[in-house]
């Protein structure tokens, strides 16, 4: 069988595909037209330049310490790539040799014939593909190998994240694993160096084998297949191939475009024959219910997903009849947004980039009359919670459970107690395992009940309406449950910065953020947007910096989605009867 | 090395575990039958055949177990019209006997429920059971109100400190002051391996001992002799473990010692069905009786609950005046399954404890926390790991021969178990002429094979899997494998419940082979077992990669074959990556688990079959027939022909 000559398998594609498993993003790392790639957006350009300057850092530090036992592989603009590469494989090894202690940017390679794929059955081949890859450090142990004597190296990585990830162990395994064939033996460890500048070492033999699995066996079916599967899904914004995968998705009117639809659905679906949403409109309620019986799906099948694909044809938000009530039927035990009849308590927050846990969060109590919530989201009604800069994460979460049971407090008096609303899909999540890393037994315990009783706005709405647009948090529902596309602004809006905080602050705002586009050559406007990344950055910048006026950012943009929050809620609460 | 005990954190976690327990019920119970169903937590098509006892017992006729309901669950027992909200207010029993072969069941009236069965049912009803509601005094109360007495907050005493400090990893290893154990003069302990002796003496001579004991190493043998040795010595013994299966295990082996005068077994399913005939052993159904009693038995057997009876009655009535005084060591085995909490409420009966398990095989089953974390850590592993106590190893295994000891001792007991020279070579006995391209896959020379069957989006059940399975038990059953002598190994009920329907159509529906979950089938061995993992959907590999891969799951279900394992699974479970949120989670690494199975996928694979074609014949063949159809053996014909 004819192979198309694929590029080199470098670290940066082992990182990708362990961060996102996604055969047809590798299969375009390999072969795909690299003119057509994104370029990296405002956040993924601030990352970069962040990694950048780290990395600096911290070989700066080690050839403090070390003034002489180093030496830098630095690239060539003169030379032409290739020839360039080759160079630098070259004085790796010659630097290696050497044992030399620290080699900076070393460059590693696989010659011809020395991976095999392996396929179960004892079937194997010479692999036709070349593994390479630019390693950040090589460092000297004195462990023997066959190719240097007395000594051997080791693979290190410098990431900005706080703790070693599983995507960047895999790929320092990778250049562990290209070493192991220029000197004769796999290290026992790799190690990465974290933001704060800690070694996070880990054993080799901790990934090794599902390393291998991935070279020998999957990447080469990603790399022979002319027509690899794909799927759009929410993680492939951090793509750089996402604008490619959408065109492909428009024009094929592809299946993963319908909300809630998962990578078996989709494989299922063409297997039997129905390859596009058009199609899945089309086709018979019985037969997608017995397609569904046949894969385990529970009773409607694949009825719900063919009434997702019509809603997006209408391109609004279709009400799913709930079924009638039975004369003399108990209320449901569980909370129950329908069912409670006192006040709600909408909570949204912004995690932290890397951490994953919140940073700030953001209240606002509403009481329900009939079928309209009373109670305002504007500024003098928020709540807002910040994480201290200096403090433990724990901090937060308890400063949340103490405003939960004052509130608590004051509505005992009526006999009503609030019911939590989280806006974000993930934020019960994120609050649960805030509170198990801290490991404190009162702050479990309560963050269970707090979690177990709450409502999540997104599972809700997705129970309730068969929507255009799979939603994530309150924003995207709000965007989505409305009939059409947002405005540009975001649909609630609530106007520019000084409708919110004022001219004097909003000024002082601005000028920050126009100072922080020019020290990374980024368009400010792009900073001001509502994308989570953004966001993020917004966290992480007040977090390093102290400065009020993100956290001022953060409050605005929070109380943004409280409103949309309410909007959609207003909107079950109407619709749903 | 100390490990502080969080008191709090535990009674958190106590807390939690019931809370979520009590949830999932409320939950499930809200739902129509058709959703109870498909999570197991409802039995249908029950029908009211006769009652005993004046109406108090049902004896039931039903045509499958659809359920997860076995022998000794709680249920609510109500009509089969009953709407959801009606449920929770049905009489409550307990499943007292199950029949399957001849679709009889029993269900026994629960605690003050006697009036209510007897006017509520008639014959001919048709009746639905439902998993009952955990009760919050076994669940919740009992557990905290051990931890509390641990904690000191209910007065202090010499053997409540001991317990902490013992757990706390403080307490010094000492003697136990009674005579040495004589080894040489006795038949049965010189017969013993040395670490297995070495297990006895320590039991016997110092004060509190751990034994680890890896798969068929004998461990119910040993603790039998430590049993028989501190009774030789007037000592009075309690057994406890987590499950009644392992006590009625550890009693039985008791009475084969002529030296134990008197056992007792506390509580739990009246049903010891297979009980010893010896008029040494009584069945008490009460706790509170046992311990009403003024004599007291050599030796006694039941769970944390019956052992922290007496003590909970006294603290509900007032005060503690003293701590119970009737044992003088508390015996546990498989401790690697007792949470903490558990642990104290049975450690209260005795001032010495000896604590058996292996915390390689399945951890306690928890749901608010990853399996072994935090206060989710079992008593053994929290004192092998945290604590300064070592354990001693059993270290030769009568169960497992040469070859599939070798993956297990690797990978969970650092090379050090091997296999016992009467097991070393043994292999499954089998004529293979009738099975065509099957015959490979059970090939007893190759003791452990990998099946890999090509399907895609499969779930918890894979219909192709399930063929091929029913098919190779079928085969093996005809080549001359005794049917108890096989068990098929699912990690989910949907499957389980697959194959049996399959193997039901081929003439195996009674109680063998076994066909069950891992956690069922700890403890247990045959000599040929099958694995089938059903899974190939990446996103429910992915989601369900904690569950899937943990080490221990996997080690119970590598380790139950004496001399034949067959692995069937799709390709795409050994490409399976945990969820990207897994990672960044506190707790130990999954890619650590997740590398177990891929090093047992390298060292399997050089020789794995593509069992593919076969699965869809069988498949196709299954389908073809219909589920009363009574043509399995066309395929058969029709496969020779083809392997011609």
């Amino acid at each position: 069988m004819h192979e198309p000559a694929a590029r080199a398998v470098t670290g940066n594609v082992i990182y990708n595909y362990f961060s996102h498993p996604c055969g047809y993003r590798v299969h375009l790392d390999l072969h795909g037209d690299r003119t057509r790639r994104d370029a990296p957006g405002p956040a993924g350009r601030y990352l970069m330049e962040r990694g950048n300057r780290h990395e600096a850092a911290v070989f700066a530090g080690i050839r403090a310490r070390d003034p002489e036992d180093w030496r830098a592989i630095e690239a060539d603009p003169t030379l032409d790539r290739e020839a360039d590469i080759a160079r630098r494989i070259e004085a790796t090894l010659d630097a290696m040799r050497e044992g030399v202690r620290f080699i900076f940017h070393g460059f590693l390679t696989t010659l011809p014939g020395e991976v095999v794929e392996s396929r179960p059955g004892g079937e194997e081949r010479e692999s036709p593909l070349v593994f390479r890859g630019e390693t950040d450090l090589l460092v000297r142990v004195e462990e023997p190998s066959a190719a240097f004597g007395a000594w051997s190296y080791q693979v290190g990585d410098v990431k900005s994240s706080r703790r070693a990830r599983f995507a960047q162990k895999m790929q320092v395994a990778f250049y562990s694993w290209i070493l192991e064939r220029r000197q004769g033996v796999l290290p026992r460890e790799g190690f990465v160096v974290t933001g704060e500048g800690r070694r996070e070492r880990f054993e080799l033999e901790e990934c090794i084998w599902t390393l291998r699995h991935f070279l020998e066996e999957e990447i080469h079916e990603y790399a022979r297949a002319e027509d690899v599967f794909y799927q759009i899904e929410p993680a492939c914004g951090q793509c750089h191939w996402r604008s490619h995968c959408a065109a492909r998705a428009a024009d094929d009117d592809d299946l993963s475009l319908v909300p809630g639809m998962r990578r078996a659905d989709k494989r299922t679906l063409l297997a039997a024959g129905i390859p596009s949403r058009g199609v899945l409109r089309e086709q018979d309620d019985a037969t997608l219910r017995a397609l569904g019986r046949s894969f385990g799906r529970k009773l409607d099948g694949f009825r719900d997903l063919k009434q997702r694909a019509s809603a997006q044809d209408f391109g609004r938000a279709l009400v799913r009849q709930a079924p009638p009530a039975e004369p003399g039927a108990r209320r449901p035990r569980t909370p129950d947004l329908f069912h409670h009849r006192g006040p709600l308590l909408l909570v949204a927050s912004v995690p932290d980039f890397y951490d994953g846990q919140e940073a700030v969060v953001a209240t606002a109590l509403l009481r329900r009359e009939g079928r309209r919530l009373e109670g305002s989201a504007g500024e003098d009604r928020l709540t807002f919670l910040r994480q201290d800069p200096d403090c433990e994460r724990l901090h937060l979460f308890g400063q949340f459970l103490q405003h939960k049971d004052e509130i608590d407090r004051l509505l005992a008096r009526r006999r009503e107690r609030a019911l939590p609303v989280f806006l974000d899909r993930r934020a019960a999540w994120r609050m649960r395992r805030n509170a198990e890393s801290a490991r404190h037994a009162q702050v479990l315990q309560r963050a269970e009940r707090l979690v177990s009783d709450a409502v999540v706005l997104p599972e809700v709405v997705e129970r309730h309406l068969y929507l255009p647009r799979a939603p994530q948090c309150a924003l995207d529902l709000a965007a989505a449950v409305a009939a059409g596309p947002p405005p540009a602004g975001g649909v609630f809006a609530e106007g520019p910065l000084e409708a919110f905080l004022g001219a004097e602050e909003a000024t002082a705002i601005r000028a920050r953020i126009d100072a922080l586009a020019a020290d990374y050559g980024l368009d400010a406007e792009a900073l001001r947007g509502p994308d989570e990344d953004l966001r993020a950055i917004w966290v992480k910048e007040w977090r390093a910096g102290g400065d009020e006026a993100w956290a001022r950012l953060l409050e605005f943009e929070l109380g943004r989605e409280i409103a949309a929050g309410r909007s959609v809620l207003e909107r079950l609460l109407e619709w749903v009867k | 090395m100390s490990a502080s005990l969080d008191m709090d954190a535990l009674q958190a976690f106590v807390d939690a575990e019931f809370r979520h327990q009590f949830r999932s019920v409320v939950d499930m119970i809200s739902q129509p039958v058709a959703s109870r169903v498909d999570q197991f937590t409802c039995w249908p098509g029950l029908v009211l055949e006769a009652t005993e006892d004046e109406g108090r017992r049902l004896i039931l006729s039903f045509r499958t177990n659809p359920s997860k309901l076995r022998i000794g669950e709680y249920v609510y027992v109500n009509d089969a019209q009953a709407r959801p909200e009606e449920i929770l207010s049905g009489p409550e029993g307990t499943i007292s006997e199950i029949d399957a072969p001849r679709g009889r069941l029993i269900v026994a009236s629960g605690y003050q429920q006697g009036p209510r069965f007897q006017r509520t049912f008639r014959l001919g009803q048709r009746l639905v059971l439902d998993q009952m509601l955990p009760g919050a005094r076994h669940g919740r109360d009992m557990p905290i109100l051990a931890l509390r007495l641990v904690a000191g907050e209910f007065g202090s005493a010499p053997r409540i400190d001991r317990i902490r400090s013992f757990l706390e990893g403080t307490l010094e290893p000492g003697p136990s002051g009674l005579a040495p154990l004589a080894a040489e003069d006795d038949p049965e302990l010189a017969r013993l391996t040395p670490s297995q002796r070495e297990a006895v003496r320590r039991a016997v001579e110092e004060r509190e001992a751990l034994i680890q004991g890896p798969p068929g190493t004998g461990k119910t043998h040993v603790l039998g002799l430590v049993v028989r040795e501190l009774v030789r010595r007037g000592q009075k013994v309690a057994v406890c473990a987590f499950t009644h299966q392992a006590i009625n295990n550890v009693l039985a082996e008791c009475l084969r010692h002529p030296d134990i005068g008197s056992v007792a077994k506390i509580g739990g399913p009246t049903s010891w069905a297979d009980h010893p005939a010896d008029p040494r052993l009584r069945i008490v159904p009460r706790p509170a009786a046992f311990f009403r009693q003024k004599t007291v038995p050599d030796v006694a057997g039941f769970t944390q609950h019956a052992a922290f009876n007496p003590v909970s009655r006294a603290l509900d009535e007032g005060a503690l005046q003293a701590l119970p005084d009737r044992f003088d060591v508390v015996v546990f085995d498989e401790s690697g399954q007792l949470t903490l909490p558990a642990a104290m409420m049975a450690m209260i009966q005795a001032d010495r404890w000896v604590f058996a398990g292996d915390h390689a095989q399945l951890p306690p089953v928890v749901q608010t926390h990853r399996p072994g974390d935090g206060p989710a850590v079992s008593v053994f592993q929290h004192l092998v790991e945290r604590t300064p106590r070592e354990a001693v190893l059993l270290d030769r295994s009568f169960r497992l021969n040469a070859e599939l000891a070798t993956f297990p001792s690797r990978s969970f007991y650092g090379e050090r178990l091997s296999s016992a020279p009467s097991a070393a070579a043994s292999r499954l006995e089998l004529t293979r002429d009738h099975m065509g391209p099957r015959a490979a896959i059970l090939d007893p020379d190759r003791p452990s094979t990998l099946a890999l069957v090509r399907h895609q989006g499969r779930g918890q059940e894979s219909p192709e899997e399930a063929a091929l399975v029913a098919r190779l038990v079928h085969d093996a059953i005809a080549g001359g494998v005794p049917p108890e002598e096989i068990a098929v190994i699912a990690p989910h009920r949907r499957q389980n419940v697959k194959i049996r329907e399959f193997l039901g159509r081929l003439g195996h529906a009674g109680a063998h082979p076994l066909v069950d979950t891992v956690e069922r089938i700890q403890g247990q061995e045959r000599d040929l077992i099958v694995i089938s993992m059903a899974l190939s959907d990446p996103d429910a590999i992915s989601a369900e990669s904690e569950f899937l891969f943990l080490p221990n799951r996997l080690n119970v279900a590598l380790t139950r074959a004496r001399k034949k394992l067959v692995f069937v699974a799709s390709p795409a479970l050994f490409r399976a990556l945990p969820p990207r949120w897994a990672f960044e989670a506190p707790g130990p690494s999954p890619l650590e688990a997740l590398n177990v199975l891929k090093r047992w996928y390298f060292l399997h694979k050089h020789a794995a079959i593509d069992a593919t074609g076969i699965a869809r014949e069988e498949l196709a063949a299954f389908e073809a027939t219909g589920p009363d159809g009574t043509a399995p053996d066309g395929p058969k014909e029709r496969r020779a022909t083809t392997s011609q």
